[in-house]
């Protein structure tokens, strides 16, 4: 388990490393393109195309890490109010309904993909592939992670009831 | 009610897109996107189409329009028609272009700049081969006259007067994000600078750029006339819109209801052709009266003679769709 | 129908804490159960979402203040500003408000305000011990002055969806930016007068002080300068001159000695932490919109609601409660996407001008950005200052009804916003 653990941790970072290294990429070549365009007269047409599809790996590829983190955007006004053990049960569900979209969302990513055979972006051409595979990538990165904590707070909720039981 | 639902096809989307579209009572209703306003004239003639084909079908199919990109932009729009999550999108051909159909000669400048050679080229043997095309990628394509006149003209909108190919020459043009146009005004020797469409109004005033390239009925809706005043006829591109539906879904309906869909985008298209002149010389006077200066008589086919050696190499190099190329006598 | 359901579970699954881009996936799924449409435009929406040339401007501007911010830069602009109003009741929280106008005439969204200058303005505030939520709220108010004040994305969509002049409508903007500025500031000298916040006394005007903070810090001054004349000369669009504020950035830490490889890396990381979560927040955010849309919600809406009235002033009432309702849970472009085609033919026929409607409609729709649940300067402000949405929200609550005064006032003051426009023609 530790082992499963250590790799889906090193995977994530991988996935944050690739992440940066395309931010990185965006703003160098867009900064290259502004400098080329005034001072050289030229420009990338292909650019915008391409730097959007890096936003989009970028955007699903951070996710993964943001989630594996626990740093997503939530709201915790109204649930912090709640007793632990419903604060627990709650979280089991939404970490179960997550795990649901998640397994839709890749189900219909594949179809997507499989779909988008033989087609190509109109300026720079690229396969339209390249886009659903970066939702596949994040969603496969992300469902995993909501079914493992879904996995252990359910087990989280049953060890309570034992010792519960014992005590 | 869709009696050819049995086409159980592999694409997996043709099951759905029967749940892509409602159907309240016997009434199918079909979603159209499109990229305009609403009350604009384009959005005037598809609601006219739509109107047609509700009256053609004794109120059996009813097109909605969803207007102004509402329903996603253009990459995702035919990306889902494919699917089937949309039946129908009006817009031009070339966004189809990554869908195995050749329609890129059309973003080609000045390679066509008249209307009549383009229909008679589009309703020959090479218009045959796109529609052949279109349903290889699972689209039909309406209007089977190929006569939906878009624009009708290009013109340049700038910040000071263009007379000549001299005057284009010494101008910073805006180019639109396309191979084809950026390597055939450098080979003119045309400076050019990709600006994205919808920031060419600001583009124009603060100097970016000086004259952009567009359609006439842009000149008014996006203001350009307010920034660069001066505006020539610059037909570069002839332009064709396309009313295109998902085929599995054109399938599914009756052949009465095919054909009166066909019959409703043939007669909206000659509709919308007989409006368009008046609609934009009246549009051109309005404009005229608040200072904007039209110069109609620019010889675009200076500028189409200047290129014919580099669109002569394009076609030798494969670039260019052979049937159009020997239709232009390039090859 | 199907949208009561879908915002019922929506609200629901982000009131017991679920993640707020997942609380929209689940609602908008079920939405598509509901309705019988293919779940396959959920990855499709989500790629042409976030797959925006304009929403690139969010990692640009986000890292530009991580940038600005690791090499110490914005320190120094934030010192000279207060140095120049610091002296005022409330103090840097004036200073706050006045750095936002300026950077508004630099700036096209909220999201490039909250989050290229929040995180300094922040820092600065809570180094001097002002309230941490009035902090985040001020910057909150004040980020939204970004796309009123001229060059303004939101009213560029809105002058190419309405076919009005970008040039009027921009002109439009800058009377109601300017007046808004000073609702907030008034807001802030009472809140702080009254003794409500949490506010250290303003320290006297000195003009040896202001020359020391300007010599201090004329490179990192040039840095906004460069920005506005990159934009104004058509140098870079809105949404690429955040990297030309990225390189020049670079080159003054270099000057100034501030600058690492080891916290240029860190600026990227902080960057992917605040920007990835609101890109893939706004391609769910596409999907809820395109439902809404096929589903022709605010139409019905719409017409239920202006159905009930003849009056040109009921109906601008009605038009902005819709616009603000929508506000909390869509973002600005979709809003307007949906509903200004629709709005448009009603002010034309209760005879509405439409730079009017322009102004009136980017600014509940930029109000929108600020109401939660899902309000992008919410979102930028929490995740950049690493603070709960809880204090986040608590903090803005006392400018939502200044700036709402500002709206209504903007509504029914026509001479506001087409005064300065009409000098234009
Ligand atoms: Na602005
Ligand atoms: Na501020």
């Amino acid at each position: 388990m530790k082992t499963i653990k250590k790799l889906y941790g090193w995977i994530v970072e991988l996935e944050s490393g690739i992440a940066l290294v395309l931010l990185a990429l965006a703003i160098v070549l867009n900064a290259y393109e502004i400098f080329q365009r005034n001072f050289l007269g030229k420009s990338f047409i292909w650019l915008q195309e391409y730097s959007t599809l890096m936003l989009l790996w970028f955007a699903l590829l951070g996710m993964c890490k943001i989630v594996n983190e626990h740093q997503d955007i939530y709201v915790d006004l109204f649930v912090k109010k709640f007793p632990k053990g419903l604060q627990k049960v709650i979280d089991v569900i939404v970490y179960a309904l997550v795990t649901a979209f998640m397994v839709v969302a890749i189900i219909y990513t594949w179809k997507l993909f499989l779909s988008q055979e033989g087609n190509y972006t109109i300026v720079a051409a690229y396969p339209l592939q390249l886009r659903s595979l970066a939702l596949l990538i994040g969603f496969v990165t992300m469902g995993l992670k909501n079914c493992a904590s879904f996995v252990e707070g359910v087990i989280g909720l049953f060890r309570k009831n034992e010792e519960g039981g014992a005590a | 009610g869709g009696s050819g639902s049995g086409s159980a096809s592999s694409s997996g989307g043709a099951s759905a897109s029967s749940a892509g579209s409602q159907t309240s009572g016997d009434t199918i209703v079909l979603s159209c996107a499109t990229k305009v306003t609403e009350d604009s004239f384009e959005g005037k003639t598809y609601q006219h189409f739509a109107d047609l084909v509700k009256e053609y079908t004794n109120g059996s199919v009813e097109v909605q329009i969803y207007p102004s990109e509402q329903l996603g932009d253009s990459t995702t729009t035919v990306n889902n028609m494919q699917l089937g999550t949309i039946d129908m999108y009006i817009e031009g051909s070339t966004f189809y272009s990554g869908y195995g159909v050749d329609v890129l000669f059309t973003s080609s400048p000045f390679l066509m700049t008249e209307w009549e050679d383009y229909l008679e080229l589009v309703t020959g043997e090479f218009g045959d081969l796109q529609m052949q095309q279109m349903e290889k990628a699972g689209f039909k394509m309406l209007c089977s006259d190929r006569s939906w006149q878009r624009g009708p003209y290009y013109v340049t909108c700038s910040t000071k007067p263009i007379n000549s190919l001299d005057d284009l020459k010494a101008t910073k043009l805006r180019s639109a994000d396309s191979a084809a146009f950026m390597n055939a005004m450098s080979f003119l020797g045309v400076s050019t600078t990709v600006v994205n469409y919808s920031e060419c109004y600001m583009a124009l005033q603060q100097g970016t750029v000086e004259a952009v390239n567009c359609p006439v009925s842009n000149v008014e809706s996006m203001a350009f006339y307010e920034v660069g005043p001066y505006v020539s006829y610059m037909n570069c591109y002839p332009q064709e819109l396309w009313p295109v539906m998902n085929l599995d879904k054109f399938n599914s309906l009756t052949q009465e209801q095919q054909d009166a869909l066909v019959k409703a985008a043939n007669d909206a298209a000659a509709y919308s052709n007989e409006e368009l002149y008046t609609f934009t010389d009246e549009m051109i006077a309005r404009l005229e009266g608040e200072g904007a200066q039209f110069n109609m008589d620019f010889d675009c086919g200076v500028i189409q003679d200047a290129l014919h050696d580099y669109y002569a190499e394009e076609a030798a190099k494969g670039n260019i769709p052979e049937l159009v190329a020997q239709f232009l006598g390039l090859l | 129908m199907v949208a009561v359901i879908m915002f019922a579970l929506l609200i629901l699954l982000v009131v017991v804490g679920a993640p707020v881009s997942m609380a929209m996936a689940i609602a908008a799924l079920c939405a598509i159960l509901f309705c019988g449409l293919d779940p396959v435009i959920i990855p499709s929406l989500i790629s042409g979402g976030i797959s925006s040339y304009t929403l690139m401007a969010v990692p640009f501007f986000i890292f530009l203040g991580n940038v600005m911010n690791s090499g110490g830069i914005t320190h120094r602009i934030f010192d000279w500003c207060e140095a120049l109003v610091g002296h005022i009741k409330g103090g840097l929280a004036q200073v706050n408000i006045i750095s936002s106008v300026i950077f508004a005439g630099i700036s096209g969204t909220a999201v490039a305000d909250s989050a290229g200058l929040g995180m300094v303005e922040i820092e600065a505030m809570k180094k001097k011990d002002y309230d941490i939520s009035f902090s985040i709220g001020v910057t909150v108010a004040s980020s939204l002055l970004g796309p009123i004040i001229p060059p303004s994305v939101v009213l560029l969509v809105f002058a190419s969806l309405a076919n009005v002049s970008p040039g009027k409508l921009f002109m439009a903007g800058v009377v109601p930016g300017v007046l808004m500025a000073a609702v907030l500031m008034v807001c802030v000298y009472v809140m702080c007068a009254r003794g409500k916040v949490k506010c250290p006394e303003p320290e006297p005007f000195s003009a040896k002080r202001l020359w020391d903070a300007t010599k201090h810090s004329i490179f990192a001054l040039l840095c906004p300068v460069i920005l506005l004349v990159g934009i104004s000369t058509g140098f870079a669009t809105a949404t690429e001159v955040g990297i030309i504020g990225c390189v020049y950035s670079i080159f003054v830490s270099i000057i100034y000695r501030t600058f690492s490889l080891k916290g240029l890396l860190q600026a990227l990381r902080d960057t992917l932490m605040s920007s990835a979560s609101i890109m893939f927040l706004m391609g769910i955010g596409n999907v809820l919109a395109w439902i809404m849309t096929k589903e022709q919600v605010p139409q019905a809406i719409t017409k239920a609601l202006t159905g009930m009235t003849d009056s040109k002033y009921i109906v601008l009432l009605i038009i902005m409660a819709i616009l603000l309702f929508l506000g909390c849970f869509m973002d600005g472009t979709s809003i307007q996407l949906v509903m200004v085609p629709i709005l448009v033919p009603i002010a034309n026929a209760f005879g509405i001008d439409l730079i009017l409607l322009g102004v009136v409609v980017a600014l509940a729709v930029t109000i929108g950005a600020a109401t939660p649940p899902v309000g992008v300067c919410l979102f930028v402000l929490s995740s950049v200052t690493g603070e709960s949405l809880e204090t986040v929200v608590r903090g803005t609550k006392p400018f939502y009804l200044p700036i709402l005064l500002a709206l209504l006032a903007v509504a029914f003051i026509t001479p506001l916003s087409t005064w300065l426009p009409s000098l234009l023609a």
